[in-house]
């Protein structure tokens, strides 16, 4: 019990003394964002705008002993629901009556966070600086510009809270300047407890039907398929075997960074994909392309939050190792 | 055009890039009533300050605010819940900020037809056959954008970008497709 207590009281702790970066270091400001969202809990309205669209959105997020818990909702539109722990994520789709539920794994080996060590290498292909951002939902903020030094990345800009480092605006920018996609907290609270009933789904409709994927295979792909090309400084940083929701096979993931930006590779057999909606060619949501092709009866997809000449580069090389 | 708005509210632009959007915002007539909304509600803003003195600032722009309505076709239709829950200036004004940085957009997808905006209007994107996903596709993808979201941290924002895309996709207005598919 008091081992139980005394590990919140740490957590509360952290919570609160995510130490201020004062010399406006970017790297030091990006792992400060990254701590603060394992850290701090807050709730708050955010507002997502790409191409013409406007989309307002609610998030709950709450750090625990089992570690983040994480509600986002729709406010305005269809209702869709997204809640997160660290064993699932839920996608409650009311527009589709259906709930999709993906499973997560406890350890995050695999995980390609943005470590410090990484942060190093990021320089060899951005142009990364740090200043005083405006003012975002009534809190100071610190800006982190970050600039792709060629076309197969986009750049950030992040501002991140003075006082707790979160993230509370982020826009992605294509080399030219324009705005592909951006964030913008415009309410956030911190240091408010968050009550375990707002990390309940308001869908709780008996006509949703529930696709889940099946619980993680325990081997990683022996690793058949890889990208034969791929932009300067992106290497594989993880290859596995994942069941996916509505999927009858399990989908081989390949993922590939520079350190910051994401692509994901998935090679499945063809007869495992629905054939009708089996993605061909180039396609766009927002600031991610996805890239889909038919190859030695596999179905190939790729999608990243780069540009298409990226994604095309890597899913046309694409193929079954030799 | 927006970004450059955003900037300017933000302080953030430089001389030349100020220069820039103000020109395009005299030329611009639908730019020009954006800009001129947004002025009101940066006053509005600014006089957060004096809110605690006088709290009947809050009422009166507010008020002035709602009394403006039916000419703002889009932005306001679409957020009036977020208003009526804005219980203080401060929030009004900040959502007023964004929902003002994003008029234009909104009302040229409200004057064409809902599902399509006219190619003129579509920002030029760097690969030419990249088109917004049809919503069948749109639904195929999203197991795989759940599943890459939970290895593409975004840059600290966890894989909430990742999620909301899946969340805030609205397949009923955003969607075309060049080829009609």
């Amino acid at each position: 019990m008091t081992v139980t207590l005394l590990s919140r009281c740490s957590v509360l702790l952290i919570g609160l003394v995510v130490p201020v970066a004062h010399a406006a270091d970017a790297h030091q400001l990006l792992t400060r964002i990254q701590r603060a969202a394992q850290q701090v809990d807050y709730e708050g309205v955010f507002v997502y705008q790409h191409g013409d669209q406007l989309d307002s959105l609610r998030i709950y997020h709450k750090v625990g002993p089992d570690g983040v818990r994480e509600r986002l909702l729709s406010l305005n539109g269809v209702p869709r629901e997204i809640i997160r722990t660290n064993r699932e994520v839920r996608c409650y789709l009311p527009d589709e009556k259906a709930v999709m539920v993906e499973y997560r794994r406890a350890e995050r080996r695999a995980f390609p966070a943005l470590l410090p060590d990484k942060l190093a290498g990021l320089k060899q292909h951005y142009k990364v600086t740090s200043g005083k951002g405006g003012r975002v939902a009534g809190r100071s903020t610190q800006l982190i510009n970050i600039k792709p030094k060629d076309a197969y990345r986009y750049g950030f800009r992040l501002w991140a809270d003075e006082a707790t480092g979160l993230l509370l605006k982020a826009t992605l920018l294509e080399d030219s300047g324009r705005v592909i996609e951006q964030y913008m907290f415009t309410q956030i609270s911190t240091g408010k407890p968050i009550p375990d009933t707002s990390l309940e789904p308001e869908n709780r409709s008996k006509e949703l039907v529930w696709h889940r994927a099946d619980e993680p295979s325990a081997e990683d792909s022996p690793g058949s398929w890889e990208a034969r090309r791929l932009p300067p400084g992106f290497e594989l940083t993880a290859r596995m075997m994942r069941h996916l929701p509505a999927h009858r096979q399990p989908v081989e993931h390949l993922v590939y960074s520079d350190g910051l930006a994401v692509i994901s590779v998935f090679v499945e057999p063809s007869e495992s994909a629905n054939r009708s909606t089996a993605l061909s060619g180039m396609t766009q949501m927002g600031a991610v392309h996805a890239y889909g092709k038919s190859e030695d009866d596999h179905q190939i997809t790729v999608v990243g939050e780069v540009p298409a000449a990226t994604v095309d580069m890597v899913g046309a090389s694409v193929s079954r190792q030799p | 055009m927006n970004e450059e708005l955003s900037a300017l509210v933000d302080g953030e632009s430089s001389e030349l890039e100020r220069e820039r959007a103000l020109r395009a915002l005299c030329n611009d007539p639908a730019m020009k009533a954006t800009w001129e909304r947004y002025h009101l509600v940066s006053t509005a803003i600014r006089r957060e300050l004096h809110m605690m003195v006088s709290p009947s600032v809050a009422d009166r722009v507010q008020a002035r605010l709602q009394d403006e309505q039916p000419e703002r076709v889009g932005v306001w239709t679409r957020t009036p819940r977020l208003f009526r829950a804005a219980a203080g200036l401060a929030i009004a004004a900040s959502v007023a900020v964004v929902a003002v940085l994003n008029l234009a957009p909104i009302q040229s997808s409200l004057t064409g037809p809902l599902a399509k905006s006219s190619p003129a209007q579509k920002p030029a994107s760097s690969v030419a056959d990249a088109r917004p996903a049809p919503s069948e596709q749109q639904r195929a993808l999203n197991p795989y954008l759940v599943r890459h979201g939970e290895v593409a941290p975004a840059a600290g924002m966890s894989s909430m970008l990742s999620h909301v895309r899946v969340v805030g996709y609205d397949n009923n207005s955003s969607i075309e497709s060049k080829n009609g598919e």
